[in-house]
């Protein structure tokens, strides 16, 4: 643990790479106003659901993939993401990124040249996280690239993305209103891993929330995209390091 | 009597600009830095060997086995300082980089801390001027802290600073770098 922590800590954490909680915080900035972080001995857990209620962020990154992990006890953290920016100002590549906290104040220290330490005290958050219980029709496993460079294109000329599976054969993205910008994404073109069709789906989904928490595909190779009629869209992101990023989106009537 | 700072890092980054500057604040015209062409401070992109005799300069390294005194600058033309943002722990860069390259020119050290850029520049000067190294007090690691809302914020810097009135040798613009025009406080130990 740094030797820059001014606070007695219950638990601490080291990430391996600064990437991860810039990536965290890049796909939640703009979206949340705090997020809810638990640590215990088997790792780290993060829920963030923005203020409308439209999308829900749940990341999970076990032990392993951490410099180091210290748990005394289990701690449930509230956090408002306007200081989780701050600690990520101007940070380079590489600089340590290590999170203490005693329960009732979260110290963050960018170990680096020069060393900074940022607290501030925890906030009170539910702890109730809302359960997505839905059915998916269609499951595609995407590559990252394909996948943004899409979402990047319908962005360029809408609001909304439509995705729509016939078949096993592709997925299909394209801009919800006038159905420009169309995607294909197939296996033969390599962008599509896999997809499975259990019923014709199609559905409309805000764009920029998808924009948004792509930022996490950096620390992912490819994605798991959900989907029914009318259903929230669902997309897992397999983290390099180990654990997984799931993101939950309403749909959107257009 | 010349005190050079041969300026040895890839970029000149906003951070060594403002202890360059700083350098030429305390030092004026007896600076010049070498090995880079900066606007409104006295420089040249002629490397140190190349304007001037090295068996007459006085190199500052930590790692140099004697300490700098002011007769040891006796019959020479100038200090030489490292142009380097240093490391923590140090890298050992101004042996590599300076000290190596020209053998020789005399190498000392003003303790076995690292200063600051400007610091090594004041101490230099003191120097000169037929002050001892003892007689230069300094403190080891400084802390600038301030609250942004409801954010405690420090910045700790691990270098050596000369206390110059009893307090550290740091430039207004450096601080304003690292923590903008917001009210701050200093920490450091004597």
């Amino acid at each position: 643990m740094s030797s820059f922590v001014s606070i007695e800590p219950k638990v601490s954490l080291v990430f391996s790479d600064i990437k991860v909680p810039k990536a965290i915080v890049d796909s939640l900035k703009g979206l949340v106003d705090e997020v809810l972080v638990t640590i215990d001995s088997s790792g780290f857990r993060l829920t963030a659901l923005d203020p409308a209620k439209v999308s829900m962020l749940t990341l999970e990154i076990p032990s392993s993939a951490f410099l180091e992990l210290r748990v005394d006890r289990e701690l449930s953290l509230g956090i408002s993401m306007q200081n989780l920016e701050l600690t990520l100002e101007g940070v380079k590549k590489n600089e340590r990124y290590v999170l203490a906290s005693d329960g009732e104040f979260i110290e963050v220290v960018i170990e680096g040249l020069p060393t900074r330490r940022f607290k501030f005290r925890s906030i009170e958050l539910p702890s109730e996280v809302p359960s997505i219980d839905v059915q998916y029709d269609v499951d595609a496993i995407i590559g990252i690239d394909p996948f943004k460079l899409a979402i990047k294109d319908i962005a360029s000329i809408g609001s909304y993305a439509l995705l729509r599976a016939e078949n096993e054969e592709a997925l299909e993205i394209m801009e919800a209103s006038t159905k420009r910008g169309l995607a294909r994404l197939t296996r033969a073109s390599g962008a599509l891993i896999d997809l499975r069709v259990n019923r014709p789906s199609s559905c409309s989904y805000e764009i920029s929330y998808i924009e948004k928490v792509l930022s996490l595909a950096k620390l992912a190779s490819q994605l798991q995209a959900s989907f029914s009629n009318d259903s929230p869209l669902r997309l897992i992101f397999p983290l390099v390091m180990g654990g997984t990023a799931t993101f939950y989106l309403a749909p959107q009537a257009v | 009597m010349k005190i050079y700072v041969e300026h040895l890092e890839e970029e000149l980054g906003r951070w060594l600009l403002a202890e360059y500057r700083n350098s030429y604040r305390i030092a004026g015209d007896l600076l010049l830095i070498t090995g880079a062409e900066i606007p409104g401070i006295p420089s040249t992109a002629k490397r140190i060997h190349e304007i001037a005799d090295p068996s007459r300069l006085v190199i500052l390294d930590p790692q140099a086995e004697e300490e700098l005194k002011p007769e040891d600058l006796l019959g020479c033309d100038g200090v030489v300082i490292g142009g380097i943002l240093g490391s923590h722990p140090p890298l050992g860069r101004t042996k590599k980089l300076l000290s190596d390259r020209l053998p020789k020119a005399v190498k000392r050290n003003i303790g076995r801390h690292q200063f600051s850029i400007d610091g090594s520049v004041y101490i230099a000067l003191q120097i000169i001027r037929g002050k001892r190294l003892r007689d230069i007090p300094f403190t080891v690691g400084v802390t600038i802290k301030r609250k942004l809302g409801p954010v405690e914020h420090e910045i700790h810097l691990p270098y050596a600073y000369p206390l110059v009135d009893g307090r550290p040798l740091l430039s207004e613009e450096l601080i304003e770098l690292l923590v903008g025009s917001s009210n701050y406080v200093v920490e450091y130990h004597i």
